[in-house]
This record gives structure tokens, sequence and C-alpha cells, in this order.
């Protein structure tokens, strides 16, 4: 493909030239044609294998009234009322889950990009002491296990935890266990979590932007400013939306934090998706009504999957020039 | 004259330096404002149950290790941490030997529905843990595989192969098709080339992909959780017992979630050159 053409005639004369030793030309030329597909067979089998019975069950069921405890024999055929239960009853939590998530995706990653966006930009300076120890220091919280970090900002959240004792200390007074205030404790947990993955990845590709195209606008006369909105924004905005959406991703899924946090609570203040199979199935003991969800919640990631990558192979080669 | 311009060049070089001071300081100052919640967790784990507690924190106390002898000897976290360990590295080594061939046959050749398999793979890679949890459970109660390493490892494969694969790929695209060639023109065939030329050239590669999928599986928590009770329980889901037994419990805690998090905070150093490939792709990753 991309070769020189020297590099395809020596290929061809060395291949001809082996030929005698080689398999007949009929059989190699079958392998050829399956190769490719033989080599994708182990990963194929770990990954559908594993995944392909529990998937169709999980389709199944959903339409099915079953509760949970009880025998497979035991379980109705229910049709679509698990759905329709989820979308019209009065006690459905569904909507209020999805209005919870986007609460959450959208504070959190303003809050991230914003943040991630100003410190990024201070780490561009010409000179940073230590430059490298910040970027490296910074990935730490992002691979933290999830359910110690709950676990951790729990203990920080009582009100007389570390966090409350400083805030104490500007004057402000907040109990985190209350309906009120248990999702922004979620929030803000995760705006310390990820914050630090928009710096790294911004400041990837503010290093990636070429100096000269910067000072040749310096000389031109451009503002700081300027330069930032109209030479520095467009590079970064490719960068910007691939961060923000898998972000969504995670937060879409997400569960160890708010588990470990609130388990949901108080009442269903942080029910995120998550939380409300996990409740439908061990709470309410309702298999058919959690399986209803989760298909929802899995239907729900495709879309969101499908179109990251569509934007993410268009803006690959972005993302990789600025990988450091 | 010159005096003057010396005076000038002089007053912009001690404007530049302090400029320099100024920015650092800020920057540094944020960064340890995000790592202190986490520096915190350190130090404090190294105090007495008693100055853990306090209120207002005691920030001079004496240093012990008494949380850690409490971890380690009533709660036995070494038995969970070895658990963790042994599935976490099966976990690891399957995956990514799993997912040699395929990332090959996706960096080397070009082939009919190539990708429809990539879309594919990260339709599986992405499938919401949460959401198979049940299934999941009905599945190892039927194959005899409940609270046992083996189904741990079984249940980790399908989202993390498809991200070895993704991985391994463009560490393999990355090593030039020439030189296998050339290998192969001189009597080698072509796993022997691949073998030779390319695995040693991919070490770097397989070394970060394991890293990332360790950390994965180490820090994996739902299924986990939901499919193992005392046997196979790993580090995660001791969490469970500070929370339940009686009261809340602080000072084990912190001791607790050092250990548990301290050998992933080492991780991130070294994969720090890979830190956004692998985290990009890990994303997806349920």
């Amino acid at each position: 493909m991309g070769n020189p053409p020297g590099v395809d005639d020596i290929r061809g004369t060395a291949a001809n030239a082996l030929a005698a030793t080689r398999p007949s030309a009929g059989r190699r030329q079958l392998l050829r044609l399956w190769l490719p597909y033989l080599c994708l067979v182990p990963a194929v089998i770990a990954s559908c294998g594993v995944l392909l019975y529990p998937t169709l069950r999980m389709f199944q069921y959903s339409f099915l009234n079953w509760s949970f405890g009880k025998s497979y024999e035991t379980a109705e055929w229910d049709g679509l009322a698990n759905y329709q239960w989820l979308l019209t009853s009065q006690s459905s939590t569904l909507f209020h889950s999805l209005r919870l998530t986007l609460l959450y995706a959208g504070t959190s990653i303003v809050c991230e990009l914003v943040l991630g966006l100003a410190i990024a930009v201070l780490l561009n300076r010409r000179h940073v002491f230590g430059r490298q120890v910040v970027l490296t220091g910074f990935m730490i919280p992002t691979l933290l296990m999830p359910v110690m970090v709950g676990m951790m900002w729990r203990m920080y959240m009582y009100p007389n935890g570390m966090l409350s004792y400083f805030l104490g200390l500007v004057g402000i007074n907040i109990n985190w266990y209350t309906a009120t205030w248990a999702m922004p404790a979620v929030i803000l947990i995760e705006i310390w979590q990820f914050t630090p993955f928009f710096i790294i990845s911004l400041f990837a590709g503010l290093r990636a932007i070429s100096a000269e195209i910067l000072e040749a606008a310096a000389i031109d006369g451009a503002s700081g400013w300027y330069r930032f909105w109209h030479i520095s924004m467009p590079y970064l905005r490719p960068i910007i939306v691939v961060t923000s959406m898998i972000r969504v991703l995670w937060i879409l899924k997400s569960f160890d934090i708010v588990y470990t946090m609130f388990t949901g609570g108080p009442g269903s203040a942080t029910e995120i998706l998550g939380i409300s199979i996990y409740r439908a199935l061990f709470l309410s003991r309702n298999i058919g009504r959690s399986a209803a969800l989760s298909v929802i919640l899995a239907a729900l990631t495709l879309l969101v999957t499908f179109v990251f990558v569509r934007f993410a192979y268009r803006s690959r080669e972005v993302m990789e020039s600025a990988t450091p | 004259m010159n005096e003057q311009r010396h005076q000038a060049g002089n007053r912009r070089k001690w404007r530049r330096g302090l400029d320099t001071l100024a920015g650092s300081l800020v920057v540094w100052i944020i960064f340890l404002l995000f790592l202190a919640p986490y520096l915190y967790l350190i130090v404090w784990s190294f105090k007495h149950p008693g100055d853990i507690q306090a209120y207002p924190p005691r920030f001079f106390s004496p240093f012990t290790l008494l949380n850690y002898k409490q971890v380690f000897e009533d709660v036995n976290i070494s038995f969970y941490l070895r658990n963790s360990t042994i599935v976490a590295t099966a976990t690891t080594l399957l995956s990514v030997l799993l997912a040699i061939p395929a990332a090959y046959s996706f960096a080397r050749f070009r082939f009919w529905g190539q990708d429809w398999l990539a879309y594919l793979l990260i339709a599986i890679m992405v499938a919401p843990l949460i959401a198979l949890v049940y299934p999941f459970l009905v599945m190892a109660n039927q194959l005899g595989l409940n609270d046992s390493h083996l189904g741990l490892i079984l249940f980790y494969l399908p989202w993390n192969v498809p991200f070895a694969v993704w991985m391994l790929r463009t560490f393999i695209s990355d090593v030039p098709q020439e030189l296998e060639e050339s290998a192969q023109a001189d009597g080698c065939t072509r796993l022997g080339a691949f073998g030779r030329i390319t695995v040693p050239l991919l070490l770097p590669g397989f070394f970060t992909t394991g890293i990332f999928i360790f950390i994965g599986a180490w820090n994996e928590f739902v299924i986990a959780f939901f499919l193992t009770s005392t046997k196979a329980r790993t580090l995660p889901t001791t969490i469970d017992f500070f929370l339940t037994y009686g009261s809340f419990q602080f000072a084990p805690m912190f001791a607790a979630g050092v250990v548990g998090t301290l050998p992933i905070a080492v991780c991130a150093l070294l994969v720090r050159r890979y830190y956004l490939a692998g985290t990009t792709a890990g994303a997806l990753k349920g």
C-alpha cells in the first residue's frame, strides 16, 4: 500500500524464490484468505463467548415477571409490562435517574472542563518547575480504586471529617448526608477525581500546537487572549469533545462511588441508573424490572458509544498526535 | 547608553524569573490541593484511632502501625490481597495472550468486514457491568463458578480482551511491516517473523496494556461484589466489612484504603507515557 515500489518488487521476487519450499499455491491462497479471520477466533470466543449468553438472558428476563429468590419455574411471560411500568408508573424512578444522570454529567463535565483548561494553560507556560512531576501526580486520582475513593470521601464528608473541618474554617457548614447535598457531594468527588484527566489531555493538546504559529501571531500583534481563542481553541475542540464524551460514558455506567457513598440515598436522591438496577434487583426483588432497566442502560451506552466512535474516528489523528 | 541597555535587560530577566516563580507556585498549590485528600489518607493511616477521629483534626500526633496491624491480623486483608493479585494477574496474562492474534490481524491485514468487527469489539467493551450482574450470577451458578477465582477471571475477559486488542493493534502498527517482510524473505515463516522481529519490539506495548488491565481488574468492584462471598473475595469488596460491622470503623479503613490504592499509584508512575492512550481506550470498558 504505502510502500515505495522497490519494496514490493523485492517482496515479489523473494516470494517467487521461496514458492518451491512453501505449501501448494491453492492451500496458500486459502490460508491467506482465512488467516485474518482465524486470528480473530481466540479473542472473539473470549469476549462474545462469555458475553453472548448473559446478554441474551438479560433480554429475556426483561420480559418476565419473576421475583428474586424464587425458582425460574415461577417466572411468567409478561410481554412489555416491565417497560410499560418503567415508562408510565408513578413510582418508577427511570426518569428521575435519567434526570440525575444528566445533571451529574452536565455539571461535573462543565466544571472539569473549565478547571482542566485553566490548569492546563497554567502548566503550558514556558517555565514551570517540576512540570513532569505535576503531570504524573495528576494521573494518580484518576486511576485509584473507585470504591476506595468513595470510602475516603465518605470519611472526609462526615460532620466531623476533614472536609467539613476545612469548610468550617471558611464558614461553610454543609451536611452532605441530606437529600439536597448528596448529589453535589457525588459531583464534587467526581470533579476531584477526573479534572486531572482533562488537565492531562488538554495539556497534551496545547503542547501539540506548533510554537511557530503562536509566535507568528504574536509578531503580527495578536493579543494573548486572541491567540488562545482563535488559534489554540479550534485545535483543542476535538480533544474537548472526545474527552467529554468519554466522561459521559463513564458517568452513565458509574456505580461504585455512589454505592459506597450513599447507596442511592438518602431516599432516592442519588439513585442514578446503575443504582436503580441494583435496587430493583436486591430491594424490590424484581428481576424483570431490573433487566428492563439494564436493557435501557445498555442501549443508552451503545448509543453514546456509537456517536463517540463516529467522532473519535474522525479526530483520532488529533488524539494520537496529542499523546505525550 | 550601554549601561542603560544592560540594566533594562537585567530588569526583564528579573521580571521573567518572578513570572516563572509565581506561575510555578500557583501550579504547585493547585496540584497539592488535588493530591491533599490522598496524602491525607496516607498520613492519617499512621495515626492512633483516637487521633484519627479527633475533631478538629490532629495534624501532629505520634506515629503508629496499629491500623495496619489490625487490618492484617483482624480483617486478614492479606487473604484478599492474595485473591486480588491472583485474579488481576491471571486476567492480565490471559487477556493479552488471547488478544495478540486478533491485534495482529487488525494491524497487518485488510479484510472484508474489518471495520464492523472493530465496532463489534467496542460494542462488547462498553457493555455496562452492572447491567449484566444477574445473568452472570445465574450463569456462575449453573457452571459452578460462583465464588471462585476462575469465575471472576472468566467474567473479566469480555471487557479486557477487546481492550487489549485495541491497545496492541496500535503498538503492532507502529512496528514497520517491512521488518517482518524482510525476515520472511530471509526464510522465516510469518509466525517466526512475528515472534523474532515484532514481539521483542512490542515488549513496552505488552507491558503498558498489561498494567492497564491489571489496574482495571484490581479496582473492579461490581462483579467481584456480587459473585464472590468468602473464598474468592477480592480487595475492593472488603469495603463492606467496614461499612456493616456494627458501627462504621474509621481507623482500619484508612489503612485498608492505603493498602488497596498504593499499588495502583505506583502503576501510574510506570505507565505515564501511555496514560492518555490507555485511559481513552479504557474509558470505554464497562
